[in-house]
């Protein structure tokens, strides 16, 4: 019957999907400084202005998950207690009134930022800690520490290595957890860090080749530390100047053309392959895209009438609301019958007032103690006994019979 | 004394004189001069006479200072000469000092010379006499040459003797080493007799030779002694101890009695010389071979290295393995990627319609449902979505059954004065009235009636929304494999108006993620203190609750509420402006991203599974009401997948203290339609039940599809990572995912979409909780690098000595075999 489509198909197919994958609904950042200790102070100082730009562009922050090793606005060798700057002209305090952190001190780790991107979380940990991507987000992914060849060392004590970090994210193309991904890391010998990746639709991009380092661009003598790393000091300085609100038709062509080795002193690397369209497709994305939050506000016209508008939706549901009233009505008349019933034997007199001062029902909620395990505790300490008992059987008998022959 | 005693140098004596006859003159003049002594009578005389003195005395004086002169000159070269002189003796002196203490040294070294103790004075010779007695020719000699001769008698004589002490201490050694030799032999012979008696004492086992070579010496054997012994019998077995007794017998009557114990092989050769003067030499110095080994000795350190190899095998291996390997659960890998493939279920949607016809007879009534579904289906060309079209029969027990899966029911209803059939859907029943004349009952012979064609006309309509809503869900879960599928979901799309594909997508962008459970939280914000409360328990039960009871097969929803006092503006949002021709003040819609303050209002998301849906009720201040969306005057809109925001103005301007149920109504009921909108239902038609069925249906596609692609996901990954763990509890997650599937698409099938629902909302909680299993990280890639590094430094000590135990006793085995078989 649609034998004669079949051949129609693909080319229908894919202009369809084109139009639908092509936009993204929503934004997410992951900011992972990885370096603990006064003298990384930079590297935090990296994360909290990506992190202000980011949030000055749109990203709200539940959708910004933040990971910050160590506290350099509380400090004690901080001169300026309470606050973090990443210039040394202290024009802009980084750490601010509104800052939320959602991953703090020893909670950074490879596992857990593994277990983030993956999602494979316990049940009870809370919503903000969670990546809640899905097929329509695009997520910014930016790291920073101290790194080498295939590795980014955590907290002095570990290290991420490229094939875990391509893994998690091929994990996440999976479970179809991005649109499109962009992963920035700011350290020494950057760009093998994304050398292993293979999912699709990631445009990556880092501060340094194989074999250089990535170096701070400056120190602001009262703090004592540098400040700041030159690569990100100069996307930032791109992000500043040039990419001013979140209507800002820049492009990564245009941040990645920014680069400029000389001022980096290493050199930049962006990988375009994975992205469907390579780099002339890839360089066409816009900056905020990534760094921006996409929220068409959906105004509802009161004087619209297209079907699903609200005026009609509030017709629809005035009505299901009468609908239930009346139906709510006749289930109250049934049940006050039946109490008035039972109000025969014992009098609740308040139990109408109340009825009668809220016509609907309140939901009355049994709060008791609840028991936290399943399990009866009476079995629990039979077994004990049993396997105490058995433990000083062995004993006895050993005894027994070790001192028989003497 | 007078001067002239002391002045007795005959060179002075003039001086002494002139001086004299100076003191003379002296006195003369001073006479003339005396004015007493009137000598001379006028003073011209005396003048005269005076200067003539003078004159003299002058002279005289003159004399005397040359004298004087004189004499000075001489006692000048006179002490130079004194000190010449003394120089002189000084210097002579001196050398006489020398030279007396050159003599005394002299004497002092001839003294040590002489009293020097010399070695050769006390060298311990023979006493001269003798040594005369001994050498008379020396006699005449002196003593220096009689020394020397005396030393060299005296050293030849030395040599000689240490010559011989040499030679005498050679011997002894010599005795040392055959007296322990023969010790030895002594020692060792204790234990050969030992058993050789033990031997003899079980005959028939053991064979001793006893050689007696000769009775009478015979003197050719005299001079070399030399034995050999052969004993390897052939016909002895090889493991016995054989015995060869030698005993020689010298002409000196000494007895060498020299045994040798063998085991299998031979054989040991021994020369014993005997020498007249009774010295002894060893002449084959070869060193001996270890004794063997005893069997018990061979027998243990097999065990000991069976032992250890055993630990190793049976203990250390298992532990190693256990400890290493990562567990995976077994996964019916293909049965998954079948199910992501869509190749195991293809969804349909037979939507069964109930086509009720209370006034017509049953045989018209047939005709006109054969004829509609006819060209219901000429109209359709997707075919996974599809209805059936059943005439209703009073069967009450079917029609029980059957009423829960109607997607619809239309009625046909005879109206006359009509021209045109009309429909009218019904708000609160899935219930289509059709309105016809009578006139318009088809004939029976007719094939293509026009009331057929209206009603299939009506309701390939009503279903234009949720058909291209599906085909868009089923063709986007089948872009990966679509090209290889021949299933044309997107065949239909094609068909679509732009319109509509405009309003899918937008549907598809402000929708909320799926999830099990979703979180409402409904906060009324307030820049100042009022309002301060609201009824919102009767709110949230009068509007929200029939909505969410309507949700309820779909979804579980819990609800929150806040109020928030004081809740200002961000300091970067853009403040609201007065409008003077609406007499309100203004907010532009593309700043209303902005309008959320999501820094300071507390709008974090709620704890638990599931996302939040967040409706902000916000109340102005007087001050700036009524406040309204810029050009639409609309107080309401959506953020895609967040929420909505309903902003409230007090009717009458006044601000209000509290919010009563009836201020509520409308922007609760605003809520409402924001909730339908973000979770995703369909915009037509307007029958409010008939939208939440399709959303069922809507929802069982997506979820099937969804957990479908997980499980193909989770194979993947599980092919893909050979070394991230699977436990058990995957594998289970897995088995209900795929079994609940199954019965999902079975429902599907029989059009039992309420069913088809509960199911996939099962199995996507179970492929979702499969996939993000918590056990399923790790540290999963380890380079093989890393493995040999730790692996090496632990096992090489160890491992080296054991394998090279278990190779030799590997080599032993073999040779012990090949020699068993050579025998």
């Amino acid at each position: 019957m649609y034998s004669g489509l079949v051949w129609a198909l693909p080319f229908v197919l894919l202009l369809f999907t084109i139009s639908v994958t092509s936009e993204h609904t929503s934004n997410w950042a992951v900011l992972v400084s990885t370096s603990r200790f006064w003298f990384n102070y930079r590297h935090l100082a990296n994360v909290l202005s990506l992190y202000r730009t980011v949030k000055r562009l749109g990203i709200p922050d539940s959708q910004i998950i933040l990971m910050l090793p160590d506290d350099m606005a509380c400090n004690p060798r901080n001169a300026f207690p309470g606050t973090v700057y990443s210039n040394a002209d202290r024009a802009v305090d980084l750490y601010g009134d509104n800052i939320e952190v959602d991953y703090r001190g020893y909670e950074v780790t490879v596992e857990n930022f593994i277990r983030l991107l993956t999602d494979r979380l316990d049940e009870d940990v809370p919503r903000s800690k969670r990546l809640g991507s899905d097929a329509g987000s695009n997520v910014l992914v930016y790291m920073t520490g101290h790194g080498g060849d295939q590795f980014l060392k955590f907290q002095d004590s570990e290290e991420i290595g490229a094939w875990d970090l391509a893994d998690a994210f091929g994990q996440m193309w999976e479970k179809k957890r991005y649109h499109e991904l962009l992963f920035m890391i700011d350290t020494c010998q950057a760009n093998t860090m994304y050398t292993h990746f293979y999912s699709p639709n990631i445009i990556a991009t880092g501060s340094s080749a194989l074999d250089q380092s990535s170096y701070s661009h400056h120190a602001d003598s009262d703090v004592g530390v540098a400040v700041i790393d030159r690569w990100t000091y100069y996307v930032l300085e791109f992000l500043e100047t040039q990419v001013t609100s979140a209507n800002s038709k820049q492009t990564l062509g245009d941040l990645f053309d920014s680069y400029d080795e000389s001022k980096i002193h290493s050199q930049p690397g962006v990988r375009w392959d994975l992205f469907p369209g390579g780099e002339q497709e890839g360089r066409l994305r816009t900056v905020v895209d990534f760094f921006g939050n996409v929220q068409n506000v959906e105004v509802e016209n009161v004087n619209a009438t297209e079907p699903g508008s609200l005026k009609e939706d509030l017709i629809e549901i005035a009505r299901l609301v009468e609908k239930w009233r009346t139906h709510d009505r006749d289930m109250f008349a049934g049940h006050n019958d039946s109490l008035l019933q039972e109000g025969a034997t014992v009098s609740r007199p308040e139990s109408d007032m109340h009825h009668q001062v809220f016509p609907h029902h309140t939901v009355k909620m049994k709060v008791g103690p609840a028991r936290m395990t399943e399990e009866s505790t009476w079995e629990k300490r039979f077994i004990g006994l049993t396997v105490l008992g058995a433990c000083a059987a062995v004993w006895l008998g050993g005894s027994v019979l070790g001192a028989s022959p003497a | 004394m007078a001067i002239r005693d002391i002045v007795v140098n005959p060179s002075l004596l003039p001086v002494l004189s002139l001086s004299a006859e100076t003191r003379e003159q002296c006195m003369q003049l001073l006479a003339v001069l005396d004015p007493s002594a009137d000598s001379y009578s006028d003073s011209e005389e005396r003048a005269l006479a005076a200067s003539k003195e003078q004159k003299q005395l002058f002279a005289l004086l003159a004399r005397l200072r040359g004298l004087n002169r004189d004499a000075i000159l001489r006692v000048r070269d006179t002490k130079q000469a004194t000190a010449e002189a003394r120089q002189e003796i000084d210097r002579l002196h001196l050398q006489l000092q020398n030279l007396y203490y050159e003599q005394r040294h002299l004497t002092g070294e001839i003294a040590a010379c002489e009293s020097y103790d010399h070695k050769y004075l006390a060298l311990p010779l023979i006493p001269l006499e003798e040594f005369l007695s001994l050498h008379p020719e020396h006699r005449e000699s002196d003593e220096h040459d009689l020394m020397i001769a005396r030393i060299n008698h005296e050293h030849a004589e030395r040599e000689k003797l240490e010559q011989a002490r040499q030679e005498l201490l050679k011997r002894k050694q010599a005795l040392i080493a055959e007296n322990n030799k023969r010790k030895e032999d002594l020692a060792s012979l204790d234990q050969d007799l030992e058993r050789f008696i033990d031997v003899s004492l079980c005959p028939g086992e053991f064979r001793a030779m006893l050689l007696t070579p000769g009775r009478p010496p015979s003197p050719s054997r005299r001079s070399s002694k030399r034995t050999c012994i052969n004993s390897n019998n052939s016909n002895s077995p090889p493991t016995l101890p054989h015995l060869v007794l030698y005993q020689v017998t010298s002409p000196s009557s000494k007895h060498v009695l020299v045994m040798i114990a063998k085991n299998e092989d031979l054989s040991s050769l021994q020369t014993v010389d005997t020498h007249p003067d009774y010295t002894m030499n060893v002449s084959t110095p070869s060193p001996r071979p270890p004794p063997p080994e005893k069997p018990e000795a061979i027998r243990t350190r097999f065990k000991v290295i069976a032992a250890f190899w055993a630990v190793i095998v049976f203990l250390g291996f298992p532990i190693w393995w256990k400890t290493t390997s990562i567990y995976r659960a077994s996964l019916p890998v293909p049965e998954m990627i079948d199910w992501a493939d869509g190749k195991t279920c293809r969804p349909v949607f037979p939507l069964k319609i109930r086509v009720e016809t209370p006034h017509l007879p049953d045989a018209e009534a047939q005709h006109l449902v054969w004829t509609t579904q006819h060209t219901l289906d000429d109209l359709n060309e997707f075919s996974a979505h599809h209805l059936r079209l059943k005439l209703s029969n009073d069967n009450a027990d079917e029609q029980l059954d059957e009423l829960a899966d109607t997607a619809l029911t239309v009625r046909l209803l005879p109206q006359d004065d009509l021209i045109n059939p009309k429909s009218e859907l019904q708000h609160d029943t899935t219930q289509l009235d059709v309105f016809y004349s009578p006139s318009q009952i088809p004939p029976l012979s007719s094939s293509n009636p026009p009331l057929s064609a209206y009603v299939a006309g009506e309701l390939q309509q009503l279903f234009t929304e949720e058909k291209a809503i599906i085909a868009q869900i089923l063709s986007n879960s089948h872009a990966a494999s679509a090209t290889a599928n021949s299933q044309p979901p997107s065949a239909m799309l094609s068909s679509v108006s732009p319109q509509l594909a405009e309003s899918i997508a937008k549907r598809l962008r402000r929708s909320m993620k799926y999830a099990d459970t979703y979180h409402l939280a409904f906060s009324l914000f307030t820049p100042g203190t009022e309002p301060s409360s609201w009824d919102i328990q009767a709110a949230v039960h009068d509007y929200i609750t029939p909505l969410l009871q309507a949700f309820s097969p779909i979804s579980n929803f819990t609800v929150d509420t806040q109020v928030q006092l004081y809740a200002t503006f961000a300091p970067t949002a853009p403040a609201p402006e007065y409008d003077q021709g609406h007499a309100a003040w203004t907010l532009k819609p593309e700043d209303l991203s902005a309008f959320i303050n999501a820094a300071e209002w507390p709008l974090s998301p709620s704890i638990g599974p599931g996302p939040t849906i967040n409706f902000i009720l916000y109340v102005p201040d007087a001050a700036q009401s009524p406040l309204v969306v810029k050009d639409s005057i609309a107080t309401s809109w959506v953020v895609p997948q967040w929420g909505g925001v309903v902003l409230l103005n007090p009717s009458n301007g006044t601000q209000l203290r509290h919010l009563s149920r009836g201020s509520l109504q409308a922007p609760f009921l605003t809520f409402s339609h924001q909730l339908l909108t973000l979770l995703g239902a369909p915009s037509t038609p307007a029958a409010l039940p008939f939208r939440l069925q399709t959303l069922t249906r809507i929802r069982a596609a997506s979820l099937l599809l969804s957990a479908s692609s997980t499980m193909g996901s989770l194979a993947r990954l599980t092919e893909s990572l050979p070394s991230i763990p699977i436990p058990a509890t995957v594998a289970a997650s897995v088995a209900t995912t795929l079994s609940h599937l199954t019965s999902a698409c079975e429902h599907l099938r029989r059009g039992r979409f309420q069913a088809a629902l509960a199911d996939a909302r099962i199995a996507e909680t179970e492929a979702e909780r499969s996939f993000f299993e918590k056990s399923m990280v790790g540290q999963m890639y380890f380079p093989d690098e890393h493995k040999v590094a730790v692996y090496l430094p632990l096992l090489g000590p160890i491992g080296v000595p054991l394998i090279v135990g278990l190779l030799k006793e590997v080599k032993k085995a073999i040779a012990l075999r090949k020699a068993r078989k050579a025998n």
